[in-house]
């Protein structure tokens, strides 16, 4: 069963959490510490298991990591997993998020936690995996989203037509706003400069798995040092 | 049609929600008109877009804290408000937050009114906020039993999912016992999407109220007649869990393995499908789910086992392995094949593939090779021992969790042929080793060396390097075990004392254990020192007096040794006074140079023994005259066990009670007693405190053994010296002084030496997990008591602690039991105990044993009923 699955990056800011077995607000901000401190410390040549944390769990318990660019992605799993296929499952779940927000980077882990929890719930629930087939669950996150889009169109369409026609209310004003629908709000190229792809640069997933063994390795995407890096990185420590 | 007529897209508070409806007129369009207006009048609260942006713009955590408790600040007045309009965006600031770690259990019942509203984006927000801020351990998760019972009975198959979701995540027993059924309903669903939740659903329930399985078999079953991957993967999830659960279960379920290997054939030879195929293999998971139930379902049992074998062989032969996913499938295999009962053929293969696995370039297949190989070493030793040298190789890579598991596997391959090679490898492993495998590196070496050493030179070389590379990390139980073992070796102290003299000249900086042994054994063998034969190969010459002394003071001095070790010292230097001739002056110097040390301990040592310089110098020869050889306590172990194998079966009967009645009461005990005796009052002890008291026999040997207390038979001590040698004894135990006739005092029998001669019958009481009670019965002559010594060894390779040994007999009987000689097993080491039972009735003696302690971390507690006591013990 997968206890929990963390996602940090490379200074330890949490971007997502999700604890399978229940553990104290104050505990879990332990765990993802400490999981951040065994996991930072491994070169990327090394093998991605990792045992020995001590706060979930005890013996029985292995820390299934993948390192992408600037972000950990940890699965913190009992011994029933298989360990390799943990592994294939971190790629599933990148892969996904790849394709939901084009060319995924950490920026879009931060502005879309709630969309990231979506996905993964459809991947995972409960500790045990759910569904591996990427179309399916891309076409289900559609629907919802088209869902909540219907709401919001059908509320913004009402209150226009209404105050417009009954009251003639001036409809500047701000309209609720479903969470997180706005991708664009940052627009593309601020988030290309801001933050380094997970996927290496433009040609993105391509590169992922054009590697030999079929998956990238777990190594820092090459980040191109002239990346305007100075102002940004002083930035992503501190949210 | 204008979207608001559809119920699911009302948008209208739940009152108000009407679907298509002729009463939709004007006067109503006024009021929900009015209602918008208010929402855009009021000050709309901070977009989570902003939030994140604040945030983000802080520099300073400070600047981070004031920004997020600010934002709570805020949320938490809008929640007292009730302010329905942007609550789901203030829950999903307040999800934001609780992920950075802030406090957000205050937004829990705002969840739950989120989940009550109709629309869907409250509820995907709420739901969400449920599953992450919710916990079983708190009421208000009973609050949303109602809501959840409700949308999985929705007609969107989306609410359903989110419900089936949520309720998977933090389902409490009580939850489950109140939604069974609804998931029972829902997994024979038309939906695929809304079968599969549910079946994952069904495994929570499973797992949180076993007796729920029942209602489920049936809709299981026919989840294998499936197409849709999604649902066979949870199908196969739920199933392998309910084997596990139950054995009538995993019965029932032995008649789908053909239908399992059809489904696994069917993926193998399946051509391309794209949507279930990662890289070149279709769908791995599902793949790797079925090969686990297949190997719950195949152990132990031969017929299982053989429909498997064509498949497993199959899927061996065929996958292509140039991928992570082909090898995550071999892997998966090989574990089915190496558990169940396969053909040897077949094992060949599996092991075949995991030497393959071993030279692989990729360090996560090197790690499950290592992993796998150490399952099964104990089941075919001879297979994994063919990949000893890649093994050891191993053990040089840079990856930690490689090197853990290779010291593990190297350990499991020791044996007699090969120990002296493997030690070579494991002592140059444990010199440049992190610190934290030092300790148990550092232990096995010595539990290893102890079983197969070749011979006594060898075994005390290899503890000399294991103290030398270990330093500090050496357990204690190690010391105490390398001193008795140079004891016992007498034709081996010379040279010994020699290496150790070398050793510790060359580095005595803070090598802690290996300066107690080095002090104990020059000290004790002294002069042999001085004649030992020069060691040609390394250049050792045997020091002179003075060099030994000069090596003491510096000891003495050096601040980096502990108290412990000085005092060591101190007491091996007094013994020095006794082994060497010329150098006397100075040792008394250094002697009484600690009267006045600033360490209570020290001093009082300092003066004690410059007393036997002094006006008691007559006294100091006998008293420190060398110890006899000391028996190895490991060894008393071995006694146990043939002890226990003496024993007639019948006695052993008495271990098949079940295990898991590993946390019943503790009045359970006096409960199963009541039924045979009419008065269920009983005498329960229970001691959990170790007094150290000389009944033992191991820890306080030191003591004894660092005055050098050995048989003095020269009787002047007790003739003349009672007052005087009160001194020297004071801070020992004056039982030493009574025993010190008994040559045999070591043995640790000191309660009951006057019946020692006896034939002393002995039972055993206990033998499971590793934990063996022997009963050692002595009947005290001309009285109704009987005296029982329980030695409790520890066979395991794991270090049992808080060990409490509880006993009761009928009320007809009187017990009394003293305390134990600790409370710590090591490996192989054991605990002694004395109970006295007395029976004024002489009625057929009955005794209730209760056990508890700690392995590994994990709690285990038994019970047994010890009624095997030979009939005529009490004549």
């Amino acid at each position: 069963m997968i206890k929990a699955i963390l996602v940090f990056n490379n200074h330890g800011k949490p971007r997502l959490s999700k604890f399978y077995q229940y553990f104290p607000e104050d505990m879990q901000q332990q765990i993802i510490k400490e999981t951040f401190q065994l996991v930072s410390k491994r070169d990327d040549n090394v093998c991605n298991f990792l045992e020995g944390g001590s706060l979930i769990g005890g013996s029985d318990y292995k820390l299934i990591y993948r390192h992408y660019a600037t972000l950990y992605f940890v699965f913190c799993v009992d011994s029933s997993e298989s360990e390799l296929g943990i592994l294939d499952l971190i790629q599933v779940f990148v892969e996904t998020l790849d394709k939901c927000f084009e060319n995924v980077c950490e920026l879009d882990l931060i502005f879309h936690v709630d969309k990231v929890h979506f996905i993964l719930n459809e991947l995972v629930m409960g500790g045990m995996v759910l569904e591996t087939n990427m179309t399916e669950i891309l076409t289900r996150i559609e629907d919802q989203n088209k869902m909540e889009k219907q709401e919001v169109s059908s509320l913004v369409y009402l209150i226009i037509i209404l105050i417009v026609y009954c009251l003639g209310w001036d409809n500047s004003g701000s309209c609720p706003s479903s969470l997180g629908r706005q991708k664009h709000e940052h627009s593309p190229a601020d988030k290309r400069h801001q933050t380094p792809r997970l996927a290496a640069g433009h040609q993105g997933l391509e590169i992922l798995t054009s590697n030999s063994q079929g998956f990238p390795k777990p190594s820092v995407a090459p980040v191109s040092p002239s990346l305007p890096f100075g102002v940004s990185s002083r930035r992503t420590l501190f949210c | 049609m204008y979207p608001y007529y559809e119920s699911d897209w009302s948008v209208l508070p739940p009152e108000a929600n009407r679907r298509f409806n002729p009463a939709f007129n004007m006067a109503t369009i006024k009021q929900v008109v009015n209602e918008a207006i208010e929402r855009v009048r009021m000050p709309t609260p901070m977009r989570l877009r902003d939030l994140i942006r604040q945030i983000r713009a802080a520099r300073t955590a400070a600047e981070e804290r004031s920004v997020v408790n600010k934002e709570c600040a805020y949320i938490r007045s809008t929640f007292r408000e009730e302010d329905s309009v942007w609550r789901c965006r203030n829950i999903a600031k307040l999800l934001y937050i609780h992920m950075l770690g802030y406090p957000a259990h205050f937004g829990q019942l705002e969840c739950l009114k989120l989940i009550a509203s109709p629309r869907f984006t409250d509820k995907r927000i709420g739901y969400l906020g449920a599953m992450l801020l919710l916990d079983e351990r708190q009421d208000v998760h009973l609050l949303i039993t109602n809501c959840l019972k409700n949308d999985l009975n929705s007609a969107t198959q989306f609410v359903v999912g989110l419900a089936l979701c949520t309720l998977g995540a933090i389902a409490s027993p009580e939850m489950a016992r109140d939604l069974a059924g609804e998931i029972e309903r829902l997994m024979k669903s038309p939906n695929a999407y809304i079968r599969k939740k549910a079946a994952l659903c069904a495994f929570r329930i499973i797992k949180r109220v076993p007796e729920l399985m029942e209602i489920f078999l049936p809709a299981t079953r026919s989840l294998l007649s499936e197409k849709n991957h999604g649902v066979l993967i949870t199908g196969v999830t739920l199933i392998t869990e309910m084997c596990e659960n139950s054995p009538d279960t995993l019965s029932h379920f032995k008649k789908i393995v053909p239908n399992l290997v059809r489904i696994l054939k069917n993926l193998i030879l399946a051509g391309y499908s794209p949507e279930h195929d990662v890289s070149g293999v279709s769908d791995p998971f599902l793949q790797v789910k079925i090969l686990k139930l297949l190997r719950v379902l195949g152990i132990n049992d031969v017929d299982a086992s053989e429909a498997m074998n064509d498949i497993l062989a199959q899927v061996a032969t065929n996958t292509e392995t140039s991928k992570n996913v082909g090898n995550t499938i071999l892997y998966e295999t090989v574990l089915s094949i190496m558990d169940i009962k396969s053909e040897g053929g077949l094992r060949v293969l599996a092991v075949n593939i995991l030497g393959r696995f071993l030279l692989n370039n990729d360090k996560n297949i090197r790690y499950v090779a290592l992993n796998t190989l150490l399952r099964t070493v104990h089941v075919d030793t001879s297979a994994v021992q063919r990949h000893r040298s890649t093994i050891l190789e191993c053990l040089k890579d840079p990856d930690v969790s490689i090197r853990r598991r290779a010291m593990e596997l190297s350990f499991a391959l020791v044996n007699a042929q090969n120990i002296r090679t493997m030690m070579k490898e494991l002592l140059a492993f444990l010199e440049k080793t992190d610190p934290e495998f030092k300790a148990q590196c550092s232990s096995a070496i010595v539990l290893a060396a102890e079983r197969y050493a070749p011979n006594k030179r060898w075994h005390l070389d290899t503890l000399l390097k294991v103290l030398v590379a270990a330093g500090n990390y050496v357990r204690d139980d190690v010391i105490s075990s390398t001193i008795q073992l140079i004891s016992d070796s007498s034709s081996q102290q010379s040279y010994v004392s020699l290496q150790l003299f070398k050793a510790l000249s060359e580095d005595h900086q803070n090598r802690q254990p290996l300066t107690q042994i080095a002090v104990w054994s020059i000290g004790e063998y002294g002069d042999l020192l001085l004649q030992a034969t020069p060691d040609e190969e390394n250049g050792i010459v045997p020091p002179t007096e003075d060099e030994v002394i000069e090596l003491y003071q510096k000891l003495l001095w050096s601040p980096q040794n502990t108290v412990t070790t000085k005092q060591y010292t101190l007491m091996s230097l007094t013994k020095l006074s006794t082994r060497f001739n010329n150098t006397n002056n100075k040792i008394q110097q250094i002697i009484s140079s600690f009267c006045s040390s600033l360490h209570v301990e020290l001093q009082q040592r300092g003066v004690e023994y410059s007393q036997l310089f002094g006006k008691y110098s007559h006294l100091r020869p006998p008293l420190l005259e060398r110890m006899p050889p000391m028996e190895l306590t490991r060894s008393q172990a071995d006694n146990g066990q043939t002890n226990g194998d003496v024993s007639d079966p019948e006695m052993r009967s008495v271990d098949n009670s079940p295990r898991h009645n590993v946390h019943s009461e503790s009045n359970a005990l006096l409960d199963l007693l009541g039924g045979t005796d009419s008065t269920s009052d009983l005498d329960v002890m229970k001691i959990s405190q170790p007094v150290a008291q000389p009944v033992s026999n191991t820890n306080n040997q030191d003591l004894l053994d660092l005055l050098g207390l050995g048989p003095i038979s020269s009787t002047p001590t007790t003739d003349t010296g009672g007052n005087n040698l009160g001194l020297i004894m004071e801070n020992n135990n004056s039982n030493a002084l009574i025993s010190n006739q008994n040559s045999n005092f070591l043995s640790g029998d000191l309660f009951s030496s006057t019946a020692i001669e006896r034939n002393v019958p002995t039972l055993t009481a206990y033998n499971k997990d590793g934990l063996q009670i022997v009963f050692s019965l002595n009947k005290i002559p001309d009285s109704n008591t009987l005296s029982i010594n329980v030695t409790t060894t520890n066979n395991t390779l794991s270090t049992m602690t808080d060990y409490i040994f509880q006993v009761a007999v009928p009320r007809t009987f009187q017990l009394q039991m003293l305390s134990p000689s600790g409370t710590v097993l090591s490996p192989n080491g054991n605990v002694t105990q004395d109970l006295k039972v007395t029976n004024p009735s002489r009625n057929s003696l009955k005794m209730k044993v209760r056990l508890s302690y700690l392995i590994d971390g994990n709690p285990v507690q038994d019970q047994v009923e010890v009624n095997n006591f030979p009939a005529d013990i009490w004549d």
